[in-house]
């Protein structure tokens, strides 16, 4: 039987002397979710997938990822980082960005660096699943902020993970191609488990299946039961409710029944 | 121009040929070596690592007097010092987050100082002003034979790690939670820039090598859409820099250094100005449509 994705045993965490920026934090993720990470400005969530990479080891308590300590479980993780952390001018085309995602292998090859037929392979179904794959040559400086955002889940997705972790993947991306993009996320987590950072209160897709509210501490709720109860406790004032059942599409504006599936 | 074909083919007159042919082989580093510099924009981390050899050239000359060992020429102590600051530099921008800049740019210029305390207390006159503006119409061939063996080294260590030095340029932070040692390949490309460094110290001086390392690679890096068709590139301009500065210092009886920087600068800035009128034209087509 699979070991759970992620595992969190009273965890908290501080950077260098200040106040706790996680503070006795337990909590379970279970294999092949949709999970979206919510929470202020400041709140961890950052941390909390620093946490899950082994970048940061927690001041006290456990993190699990499939059993072992999160160094061990690196090989299974897919990362996709913000995007502002990149130099836009850097001379690269999209297919090489991918490729990075198949470093990191064994043999002389993987010492080495160099991709086999395989790694290209992989490289260009990956890219086409964000429905990248004609612009592979391109450079990658020429990409608008969405497609350098999908070319980033195409390298996640190239490390074959188990785990997913996206820090603000719909930042700089229209709702038209966020919709797209959280049905693509949808159909991923049939396989695998996928956690995102999501970059604002307001926004959580329907289809995720069970939200991370993080500030400080750390409540797991399934989307259904999110209240405004729920917020308030978390975020400590009285908040205006979020709907979570409205999206646009391209037909235009509409409401959506409220996702009933996870009671 | 006469003059200057008559001297290269003159047998008995060997240091212009020489001159070409350090020219030639330090393009190669300039314009590899400068490819990843550029992109990973680690120039001034090049800067205080050059200008740090003026500690080490100063050192061996110090040593040189006092002790009867060959180990020590101006070569042996900048190899030592330009290893020793990428080492030290290394550590500090890994470590010391906010406080980079300062600390590098001190470095730079304690390595200056303790090279010139080492020189003051080294009898006989010592003319730091050929370490730091570089004199290739003095290279011999020994010189150039090293040139060429760390020219090679160069290229086969970019060969074999392309991609994962490529990686670290791009996302460090990537590379590492691929379960590669990034820190280690940065460690790497801070090495090979220190070797770069030294073996071009020859041709430009201290002063001027950050712009040879600089400004070829920035010139192709605005022509080309990989690191490697970049590196290519600036290769070839250096090359072109290299030749066309000594040629015309010879004509121009200047010297051979800032020649070249210059001519690389200017190039560049003609680049630039190219690009801008071009964006300007195509905007106002785009617009009277």
């Amino acid at each position: 039987m699979d070991k759970l994705p992620v595992s969190f045993q009273q965890v908290s965490f501080s950077y260098e002397n200040s106040i706790p920026v996680l503070d006795d934090v337990s909590f379970d993720i279970h294999a092949r979710e949709l999970v979206a990470m919510v929470g202020p400005n400041g709140g961890g969530k950052t941390t909390l997938l620093k946490l899950m990479t082994g970048m940061l080891t927690p001041s006290s308590g456990s993190v699990s990822l499939f059993g072992k300590k999160p160094l061990y479980a690196r090989p299974r993780i897919g990362y996709m980082p913000q995007y502002l952390h990149f130099d836009p001018d850097f001379p690269i085309t999209v297919r090489e960005v991918v490729l990075m995602g198949r470093l990191g292998r064994g043999g002389i090859r993987g010492f080495l660096g160099w991709p086999d037929k395989k790694d290209r392979s992989k490289a260009m179904e990956c890219l086409a699943h964000v429905e990248m794959d004609t612009l592979a040559d391109r450079p990658f400086s020429d990409l608008s902020g969405g497609q350098k955002q999908r070319v980033m889940i195409a390298r996640a997705l190239a490390c074959e993970p188990e785990l997913l972790l996206l820090d603000e993947p719909t930042a700089n991306v229209d709702s038209q191609t966020e919709s797209r993009f959280m049905a693509l996320l949808e159909e991923l987590s049939e396989k695998i488990t996928v956690i995102m950072v999501s970059h604002d209160m307001g926004f959580v897709s329907a289809l995720v299946k069970s939200v991370l509210c993080v500030n400080r501490k750390v409540v797991v709720h399934p989307t259904s039961e999110l209240t405004g109860t729920a917020i308030q406790d978390i975020y400590n004032c009285s908040m205006q409710m979020v709907r979570h059942d409205h999206r646009c599409t391209e037909k235009g504006h509409t409401h959506v029944i409220p996702d009933q599936r996870s009671l | 121009m006469s003059s200057l074909i008559s001297v290269l083919f003159d047998p008995d007159i060997v240091f212009l040929r020489y001159a070409f042919a350090a020219g030639i082989l330090s393009s190669i580093s300039f314009g590899v070596v400068g490819s990843y510099v550029v992109a990973r924009r680690i120039s001034t981390i090049a800067g205080a690592i050059a200008h740090c050899v003026l500690g080490g050239i100063g050192f061996a000359l110090f040593m040189q007097e006092r002790s009867d060992s060959i180990l020590w020429t101006p070569l042996t102590g900048a190899l030592m010092a330009a290893l020793m600051a990428a080492f030290i530099i290394g550590l500090v921008s890994l470590r010391a987050g906010q406080r980079e800049d300062t600390v590098i740019n001190a470095l730079w210029a304690v390595g200056m100082a303790i090279g010139l305390l080492f020189m003051a207390r080294t009898s006989g006159y010592i003319d730091p002003m050929s370490f730091l503006f570089g004199n290739i119409l003095m290279i011999g061939p020994a010189d150039l034979q090293l040139m060429g063996i760390m020219a090679a080294f160069i290229i086969l260590m970019v060969v074999l790690f392309y991609n994962k030095l490529v990686a670290v340029c791009f996302d460090e932070e990537f590379l590492e939670l691929r379960g590669v040692p990034a820190h280690f390949y940065y460690f790497m490309l801070l090495v090979l820039t220190a070797l770069s460094i030294v073996l071009l110290i020859r041709v430009v001086g201290i002063v001027l090598v950050i712009a040879m390392l600089t400004l070829p690679a920035a010139i192709a890096g605005q022509l080309s859409r990989s690191l490697a068709g970049m590196m290519g590139l600036a290769v070839l301009f250096s090359m072109g820099f290299t030749t066309g500065g000594i040629a015309l210092s010879f004509e121009t009886d200047l010297p051979t250094g800032p020649v070249i920087v210059v001519l690389a600068a200017a190039s560049y800035l003609c680049l630039l100005i190219y690009r801008f009128i071009d964006g300007r034209l195509n905007k106002t087509t785009l617009h009277s449509k």
